[in-house]
């Protein structure tokens, strides 16, 4: 009875004393610190399983640490915020920079706080603080180019159709498209079968109003989605589908479809993510190809302003796991990544540097570079300006599959929008 | 000792009646072990369903408070639920169809114990024992515009043959549905062989000397004496295919347009953006209706075995 009665306090002390270290937050541990015996675990996407990989077993190799990446199925973010519900936490993971992406995971309750960390100040001040941040502590850190919107096209393509020069805006880019059409070459793709990929066009049409500030009269409540800026936006991506500008099998596109339509012409201009440079690269082949194909343009009713949109694969937040041991090393492992482990990283990823003391790896093609000059000429789409970002891929593609009016259309993302603000808890909703 | 005597001591002998012959053999205390995992796995998470349906628990905070029937009301403001309870129910009627018809005909075609057919039974319940998500991506690939189905088609009607299996907003939900049907028909033909071995030889004999042709033979007799396999195959696909996910999640993701998109896709669509209290009650819902179904389906269905 007495050995039982010892053999619980002991076991109960031990459980009770690491709990009492975690109290208080570690400060930033130096990058190649020995971490023999510690075990960190990363989620990650299954289609970005390679971004990781490289540094991750550069850190393992020069720390002893080991990192176990944990694949998450597909849409990604729903399946980690329901671990998260269920208590399940871990230690790094890829998540949405973007202010409305750090609140729907509660930021201020699962995340380290990233200020003070070793890389800020190696970072482009133009790109520091503009994602990654709530309030005025930093929770994400930015391992790449923010995902930017615009209109990649077909070199070949536009030369066949006569295009001599690059529209600057809405009404060219129509013109062209027209021009396109006549020549035999389907002007747009898009991938109702996906989904995802419909916003793009009606987001780049908002372009302007991003600019003007209307995301902020949304999130206050003077605009909202049923108000005519949105739903002409709406009309006109309709009346594009209409005209016969879109490819005739747009209800069964699929992203992989799109890539490779644009790739062998078969389609003139696409309106996507930088995530689909990555995308053409790998079909194409080398660099080289892909410059001597695709070109690339912003656009918005008038001018070429780029759309930027990060995702989940832009960034990398650090969990509050209450075990003070692993919160340190997780730390260590990021600034590892934005530090000593930066170009290498950038090198194995053809990734644009983010540092300006750090150069960008030779290998990457012209046509990234180009998309990320964007950047200097952009605003935040829905997902960074706006509060919350109702479904509106799935509005637009029930719309072009004729299920949904245009008003219907902007009545479920007001009607979506003032449900997902008011579990925010957001003032005035 | 007469006869008499023998009786009253009968009488008086210590009656053990049944129930507590069950007791000592069979003690209450018996039960505890599968009662406590019923309860932790089951009672539980009902109960907790019901509880967070009327809070505002989502990702966005870490307090979880009381709200009333405010959940509900917006639910069935917004029109989408109602839209798609009656596609789920759309859904698990046309399964319920199907995977009967495919069963029974399987079952009646496969009643004798030869070889051959032992070997088509078990294959055919192969697709049971399948992870619907894998057969939702077969499908999905079988069916693509110029996939293997429609090659086929091509091939025999010597032009391109395009059907739009899965991008039709009329058919498409009759597409999953017979998908689903496929899935479990080895289930139902199972059930209706076991319902088909249990009817008595001599009644079917007695009719055959009577003159009764195969078919009549089905439908005046057998198919009657079928009827608790029916009472079991119509209620659990019709209400196991109420809370289908998989198969049209792997398909059609719930599109075109919305046309397949059954209760629970909305309910994890809801829960992906991180609305968890509102995905909560969407699926009380669910179970509601279930139960609504339930409840006189399956005392119709025993009515009839009992009047059968």
């Amino acid at each position: 009875m007495l050995s039982t009665l010892v053999a619980l306090t002991l076991i109960g002390s031990t459980v009770v004393a690491p709990a009492s270290h975690s109290a208080q937050a570690p400060a930033w541990p130096s990058q190649t610190a020995k971490l023999k015996g510690v075990t960190l675990t990363m989620w990650c996407a299954a289609a970005s399983l390679a971004i990781p990989k490289s540094v991750i077993s550069s850190f393992e190799r020069v720390t002893g640490a080991k990192i176990k990446v944990v694949t998450i199925p597909d849409p990604y973010e729903s399946p980690v915020l329901a671990k998260i519900a269920t208590g399940d936490k871990p230690d790094v993971a890829f998540w949405s920079p973007t202010k409305s992406g750090l609140t729907s995971i509660n930021a201020k309750a699962n995340l380290l706080s990233l200020n003070g960390a070793p890389w800020i100040s190696s970072v482009d001040p133009a790109l520091r603080d503009v994602f990654g941040l709530l309030g005025t502590t930093r929770y994400a850190a930015l391992i790449g180019t923010p995902n930017l919107v615009g209109m990649f096209y077909n070199k070949e393509a536009f030369a066949k159709a006569g295009i001599t020069t690059l529209p600057k805006n809405f009404t060219q880019m129509t013109a062209a498209a027209v021009k396109l059409k006549a020549a035999g070459i389907t002007p747009f793709y898009d991938a109702a079968k996906d989904a995802w990929p419909t916003q793009f066009m009606v987001q780049s049409l908002l372009g302007d109003a991003a600019k003007s500030g209307w995301y902020q009269k949304l999130n206050s409540r003077e605009a909202k989605f049923t108000d005519p800026t949105f739903i002409n936006a709406v009309t006109t991506y309709k009346a594009l589908i209409d005209q016969g500008l879109y490819n005739s099998d747009i209800k069964s596109g699929t992203f992989a479809a799109q890539t490779t339509a644009l790739l062998k012409g078969d389609v003139a201009m696409v309106n996507q993510g930088s995530f689909l440079g990555p995308a053409l690269l790998a079909e194409a082949g080398d660099a080289a190809t892909l410059d001597a194909k695709i070109g690339y343009f912003g656009i918005s009713p008038t001018s070429n302003l780029t759309l930027s949109l990060p995702g989940q694969t832009d960034a990398i937040v650090a969990f509050k796991t209450g075990n003070a041991k692993r919160e340190a090393a997780t730390k260590q492992f990021l600034a590892y990544w934005m530090g000593q482990g930066y170009a290498a990283f950038l090198d194995d990823r053809s990734y644009i540097s983010l540092q300006p003391k750090v150069p960008s790896p030779s290998t990457v093609p012209k046509l990234f570079i180009q998309v990320a000059s964007g950047l200097k000429n952009s605003v935040g789409a829905i997902q960074s300006q706006a509060l919350a970002t109702p479904d509106i891929h799935v509005y637009l593609s029930n719309m072009i599959n004729g299920t949904m009016t245009i008003e219907e259309v902007a009545q479920a993302m007001q009607t979506q929008f003032e449900q997902l603000a008011k579990a925010q808890g957001a003032k005035g909703f | 000792m007469n006869a008499g005597a023998k009786v009253k001591l009968l009488l008086k002998r210590p009656r053990i009646n049944a129930a507590s012959k069950a007791h000592s053999t069979h003690p209450i205390w018996f039960i505890v072990p599968a009662f406590f995992f019923l309860i932790i796995f089951f009672i539980v998470p009902t109960v907790l369903n019901f509880v967070y349906s009327f809070t505002d628990w989502s990702s966005f905070k870490t307090e979880v408070n009381f709200s009333g029937f405010s959940n509900f009301t917006q639910l069935f403001s917004s029109g989408n639920l109602v839209a798609d309870l009656r596609i789920t129910i759309l859904y698990a009627v046309l399964v319920a169809v199907f995977q009967n018809l495919f069963g029974f005909a399987l079952a009646l075609l496969l009643e004798r114990d030869t070889l051959l057919n032992r070997i088509a039974r078990a294959s055919f319940f192969i697709p049971v024992i399948m992870s619907a998500l894998a057969v939702g991506y077969v499908f999905q690939a079988v069916l693509e515009p110029k996939g293997p189905v429609n090659s086929i088609f091509s091939f025999f009607a010597g032009r391109p043959v395009e059907i739009p299996w899965l991008y039709s907003t009329t058919w498409t939900i009759v597409v999953v549905s017979v998908i689903h049907a496929w899935k479990w028909m080895g289930l139902a033909m199972l059930i209706f062989l076991a319902g088909l071995k249990t009817i008595d030889s001599e009644v079917l004999e007695a009719a055959r000397i009577d003159g009764a042709s195969w078919f009549q033979t089905l439908r005046t007799i057998r198919f009657p004496l079928l009827a608790p396999a029916i009472t079991f195959n119509v209620a659990t696909s019709l209400l196991g295919s109420m809370n289908s996910f998989d198969i049209v999640q792997a398909t059609t993701q719930g599109g075109p347009g919305g046309t397949t998109e059954l209760l629970n896709i909305y309910i994890v669509r809801a829960f992906g953006q991180g609305l968890f209290a509102q995905a909560t009650a969407m699926s009380l819902v669910l179970l509601v209706m279930v139960m609504v179904l339930a409840f006189p389906l399956i005392w119709s269905l025993r009515k009839r075995e009992q009047i059968l």
